[in-house]
């Protein structure tokens, strides 16, 4: 499904990823001290995003959990809860 | 250390996704942008980052496709893509955003989560900072 720079940078904003600019935007979320999933959109797309689906994969979710996040059904708490069920919170000791 | 076992079978899957689903058996070499680029699916290895702080000591596996009329060059081993206008722009994209991915997880390698450790497992095994010693 295609995924617009604005809508990118809604989930950003509504998962309270945090942000670098530089060449891209370089976006992560860290969950307990850990960095947990790293995603970046060019800045020189202003429409729908290239590889998207890609930065679907980079933010682990499944098309439906997506729409969901786009459609604002999905919330921060319901994210890291998708990600926990992936196992995806246990950091390296 | 209960979640190495958990990395390394991240990463045994990814690599295993890898070689079943994209690698065929024989891999072509591009060490630099300008290779027989053509507008179709294609597996290709990166040799270069072309980034004098960096050097690439294992090939980086990687797909070249056209995608809604942009070239783009995924490396699905790092999770990481590059785009543009034509391949060579894309090769350049994925390759700064490699480089970029190196330092941002070597800065922040002791709070990776298992994912990206095991994605940082895979690319300090592949690249390597210039000036290291012990060069392979």
């Amino acid at each position: 499904m295609p995924l617009a720079a604005r809508e990118f940078d809604r989930l950003v904003s509504k998962f309270g990823l945090e942000t670098k600019h530089g060449r891209d935007l370089h976006a992560w979320l860290t969950v307990d001290g850990k960095v947990v999933v790293r995603t970046r959109r060019s800045k020189k797309s202003s429409g729908d995003l290239p590889m998207s689906h890609s930065i679907r994969q980079q933010l682990k979710l499944n098309t439906t959990q997506l729409r969901e996040a786009i459609s604002c059904k999905l919330n921060r708490d319901g994210y890291i809860e998708i990600l926990r069920a992936k196992g995806l919170l246990e950091g390296p000791t | 250390m209960a979640t190495m076992p958990r990395i390394q079978e991240l990463e045994r899957q990814r690599e295993s996704d890898i070689i079943s689903d994209v690698l065929p058996p024989m891999v072509e070499f591009v060490g630099l942008v300008g290779a027989d680029l053509r507008p179709q699916s294609k597996t290709l290895a990166l040799g270069s980052l072309r980034d004098g702080r960096l050097r690439v000591v294992e090939p980086i596996g990687v797909v070249q496709m056209v995608e809604e009329g942009k070239c783009v060059i995924e490396a699905q081993e790092l999770n990481e893509f590059g785009f543009g206008d034509n391949f060579s722009e894309a090769i350049q994209d994925l390759q700064e955003a490699i480089a970029e991915l190196y330092f941002t997880l070597e800065l922040e390698q002791e709070k990776l989560g298992p994912d990206l450790a095991s994605v940082w497992a895979t690319l300090s095994r592949k690249v390597r900072r210039a000036d290291a010693a012990g060069r392979p």
